[in-house]
């Protein structure tokens, strides 16, 4: 036993000695995150029947945001949903719409979180806790706070607010 | 007697006082027993001082990171009470941004030594920590958006404090005299996370790794100078 002792720690000692360096180079060797940029930089906003909750198709006859001088949309029929490109810069996006219900103006806050992923990817913007700071409108509500992508369905769209004529 | 004369005879009396000394250390050992090797087998014999040398040489070579870590132990028996600290600094620099993450952070934690009857003082060890880091980073970045432009921005947080624990395992060997040479390799889990809500979310935590994993490895080659307190007794053997 006691052979078996000396034996195991003369062979530590001489992995210590005269392997550190090769060790050194294999554990070093580090692991960067994969590129995944999961920040969304729109808001969807679905329009919704107030009677039936059901999706409603309707007319928008423009949208604009503040700070942008050209219209998003113009004279579109059958829109049952609308995205909204978020300003990076600030806090708040202004929408202005003029739909077969009237003019309203929707007034839009959230909160951006910055993350470098990696020095190969770079850094990614995440746009969260959307709120609904003002509007006109009859009816309107959050349903989903974070403008994160869903990998896991393409095809959905991301909605985070619904408005209800 | 001539000054050449006394200086000879001072020698030849040193000599004779060391070489007396020896023989009294080794009557000594010859007298040690069991019961006093036991009574003070958890009085420090000596304190390692470890600089870790993958660190060394980023500090003097060309890499993104500067960083320094240290680590001390003290040891009761087979037991050893581990003392580390650490600076770091590193710039991340990519297409659209610069990151820039400096902070110390500082472990404490005992190991066991499996190792406890090397007269060498040899270490094959596990052990826990407790590890705390204070840091700060910043990331000045520019967006190209479609819609809005490009623009630049810049984020920062002044101060952030993140802790864990951490798995030890590794080895300790005198390799000439007061020179020793050692592995430290860590398993790093339970970080805390209170940094989610910040407008910059933290990319790297000093000591710890990337902050947004759970867990982490690390691995250190330590380059060790033992400081001795004491003649170190190694335990007797076990009686078959």
């Amino acid at each position: 036993m006691l052979r078996v002792r000396l034996y195991l720690q003369s062979v530590i000692k001489f992995i210590l000695k005269y392997s550190s360096l090769a060790i050194v180079i294999l554990l070093t060797a580090c692991t960067e995150p994969d590129c995944i940029d999961k920040g969304g930089e729109f808001i969807g906003i679905g329009f919704y029947d107030e009677q039936t909750g059901e999706v409603e198709e309707i007319r928008i006859n423009s949208l604009q945001l503040e700070g942008i001088d050209s219209l998003l949309a113009s004279e579109v029929d059958n829109v049952a949903a609308v995205i909204l490109p978020i300003n990076p810069d600030t806090d708040q996006l202004t929408a202005y719409f003029d739909t077969e219900f009237g003019r309203d103006t929707l007034v839009i806050g959230y909160e951006r979180t910055v993350s470098l992923i990696s020095e190969d990817c770079g850094a990614e913007i995440i746009f969260n806790s959307v709120s609904i700071v003002r509007n006109d409108f009859d009816s309107i509500s959050v349903v989903n706070t974070s403008t994160e992508l869903n990998f896991l369905d393409a095809t959905s769209f991301n909605e985070n607010i619904r408005i209800f004529n | 007697m001539q000054p050449r004369s006394m200086r000879t005879f001072v020698f030849l009396i040193s000599l004779g006082l060391i070489t007396h000394s020896h023989t009294a250390f080794s009557q000594l050992d010859s007298v040690y027993n069991d019961s006093t090797w036991h009574k003070q087998r958890f009085i420090p014999t000596g304190v390692r001082i470890g600089l870790d040398a993958i660190s060394l040489g980023q500090v003097f070579g060309s890499s993104d990171i500067k960083q320094w870590k240290l680590a001390a132990d003290v040891d009761f028996y087979r037991y050893f009470l581990n003392f580390e600290f650490g600076t770091f600094e590193r710039q991340w620099n990519t297409s659209s941004s610069v990151y820039n993450n400096e902070g110390t952070y500082f472990k404490i934690g005992p190991d066991i030594n499996l190792l406890h009857r090397d007269p060498d003082q040899s270490a094959l060890f596990f052990g826990i920590r407790y590890a705390i880091s204070n840091y700060k980073d910043e990331i000045s970045f520019t967006t190209n958006n479609d819609f809005w432009g490009n623009s630049t921005a810049f984020e920062e947080n002044r101060d952030l404090t993140s802790s864990w624990f951490e798995m030890t395992t590794g080895l300790k060997v005198k390799l000439y005299k007061w020179v020793w040479s050692g592995y430290t390799a860590r398993f790093k889990f339970r970080v805390n996370e209170t940094y989610s809500a910040n407008d910059l979310v933290p990319h790297w935590i000093p000591g710890y790794g990337l902050a947004q994993e759970e867990s982490q490895w690390g691995f250190e080659y330590y380059l060790i100078f033992r400081i001795p307190f004491k003649q170190y007794i190694p335990a007797p053997k076990k009686k078959s």
